[in-house]
């Protein structure tokens, strides 16, 4: 069963997905789906450039902030969070200082 | 009371690793880790944020109240939270000094059309606006020239920003001229690490100048305490460690009229952006030509990304650079007058002969005396560099503080950099021959025919 969520972009990461801050999608497949493996999946289906911007390894580059639900996802299990129905996750990259 | 799904999920979590209640009042549930591991609910955290800004003013006493201070905004989550800080404060009533904004408007380094400009300069009016503080415009390339034309003694010196009364005045203050010399000289700086510290000094530059323009002794600016990490060991590889001190203290009184103050010093960006999104604070993300700069060429870009990465996984990485160069002290401002004609910065050359300096000096001097450079420095001197301009380049040296001298370091030609920097260095020279042709006949010449602090 598809999996609907809202992914959210800003502090400049929106730049990588062609400018757009919003994106809502369904995960495919029947599968549980974890942050870990949405990770690749967003890499693959929506980064538009420079996924070393994006990504490191199999985590997100240092300097991104992950909120689960307006929550910071270092209380939700980081990679390990599984992904429910409606979710919304938020990438904020802090990497532009001023 | 029964608890929406999302917040079940969340004490299981929070249970499983841990961090079940907000540290603070042990009462609500967390929504931010910040500090080494600290876990704080939303009203918490806010109170710790605001907390941090206010106590940073307040215990430092650099602003008193009832003064009128110049706040740089760039539009970033830093400088926004700032604005936010400011307007908050303004609100409850607790502000007890004025503010005024300053956008410094960098586009003339990137190849935006004209209408893009204005628009992002409008977004910038209108985050002010709603901030309700008044605003001033201005723009890198101004500092390109800001020096008084020599016509009479009334003539004014070019001005430095423009009030912004209302909204649809707005035009950014483009000076394609000026624009046009500050990427000329860009262009002519060899390395891209060479390009941003130039940007960034001259961008302190611009802030200075609007600051003595419209009287103001202060200029607050939004440095948080990982960007304050990332300079510190920045400064460090780019000579400029004399300076480590005054670019992280909270009150920084090297320019001695003006003083740059530091209030967010001690929030990291990650607190900075949570802060952002719990209190729905815009940032504006205006292009800047440091987006195209690579980690693999750029010291300050290398820098950012080691210091982050280790930040990620050990948290006490920022604050434990921060503390450390809190140790560092530096001599009084009185007792070093001369200051760097480029960034004002107190001269850091005039040291003894067994210094680090010196050595370095002694170690060129030699490579330029060495047979393999000696035909290539010989090739230079008769093709491009005219004896004017060689004299024009050690005049600019002498002015220079170390780091400095790195920075222009392969700028052939030294008129380039903005108009105050070279009237600077040739009256400093100017001055030390009119004092040499006094005492000339008292100098005695070393057998090699170099006369002394040549």
């Amino acid at each position: 069963m598809a999996v609907p969520i809202t992914l959210e972009f800003s502090g400049g990461a929106e730049l990588l997905f062609a400018n757009q801050k919003k994106h809502s999608i369904e995960l495919p497949g029947s599968q549980k789906w974890d942050v870990k493996s949405l990770l690749p999946w967003i890499r693959d289906n929506l980064l538009q450039e420079r996924p070393e911007l994006f990504m490191q390894g199999d985590t997100v580059r240092p300097g991104i902030l992950v909120l689960v639900n307006d929550a910071d996802w270092e209380l939700m299990g980081e990679l390990e969070y599984e992904i429910q129905p409606n979710d919304k996750i938020v990438f904020i990259s802090t990497l532009h200082g001023g | 009371m029964v608890l929406p799904y999302r917040t079940e999920v969340f004490r299981f979590y929070a249970i499983l690793t841990g961090k079940l209640q907000c540290v603070k009042c042990r009462r609500d549930v967390p929504v931010v880790v910040t500090r080494v591991n600290d876990a704080f609910c939303q009203d918490c955290f806010l109170v710790y944020a605001v907390h941090k800004f206010r106590s940073a003013i307040g215990k430092s006493k650099v602003i008193v109240p009832k003064e009128h201070v110049l706040v740089a905004y760039s539009g970033g989550p830093a400088s926004s939270a700032l604005l936010h800080f400011l307007q908050e404060g303004k609100k409850e009533g607790k502000l007890r000094f004025t503010v005024t904004v300053v956008h410094i408007d960098e586009l003339a380094l990137v190849s935006v059309s004209d209408k893009e400009r204005q628009e992002k300069v409008q977004e910038v009016v209108e985050i002010v606006q709603q901030r309700g503080f008044p605003l001033l415009l201005t723009s890198l390339e101004c500092a390109m020239d800001m020096v008084k034309p020599e016509a009479g003694e009334s003539s004014q010196a070019p001005e430095m920003c423009k009030e912004v009364t209302s909204e649809k005045e707005v035009d950014a203050l483009a000076n394609p001229d000026k624009g046009d010399k500050l990427k000329k000289l860009l262009d002519s700086l060899p390395s891209i690490s060479a390009k941003e510290e130039f940007i960034r000094v001259l961008r302190n530059q611009v802030l200075l100048g609007v600051a003595r323009e419209r009287g103001f002794t202060k200029v607050v600016v939004g440095d948080t305490a990982t960007a304050l990490s990332v300079r510190i060991m920045t400064d460090m590889a780019k000579g400029k460690g004399s300076q480590v001190s005054f670019d992280t203290t909270i009150g920084d009184k090297r320019y001695g009229d003006v003083m740059v103050v530091r209030p967010i010093r001690d929030l990291n960006m990650k607190e900075v952006e949570a802060y952002n999104r719990l209190q729905n604070v815009e940032s504006i993300s205006i292009p800047h030509i440091a987006d195209q700069w690579h980690k693999s060429n750029s010291i300050e870009q290398l820098t950012a990304h080691f210091i982050h990465g280790l930040q990620e996984n050990f948290p006490s990485t920022v604050p434990n650079i921060v503390r450390t160069s809190d140790k560092l002290g530096h001599q009084d401002i009185e007792s070093l007058p001369e200051k760097c004609s480029l960034c004002e910065s107190p001269l850091d050359t005039d040291v003894g002969e067994a210094s680090a300096l010196r050595a370095v000096e002694v170690c060129e001097r030699l490579l330029q005396k060495d047979g393999a450079s000696r035909s290539q420095s010989q090739a230079a001197q008769s093709s491009d560099c005219t004896q004017h301009d060689r004299v024009a380049a050690d005049n600019m040296k002498a002015s220079l503080c170390y780091g400095c001298r790195l920075t222009v370091k392969g700028l052939r030609d030294v008129s380039l950099l903005p108009t105050h920097v070279v009237q600077k260095s040739q009256s400093r020279c100017l001055s030390r021959d009119e004092m040499r042709a006094q005492i000339s006949e008292f100098l005695l010449d070393d057998e090699n025919g170099d006369t002394p602090n040549s």
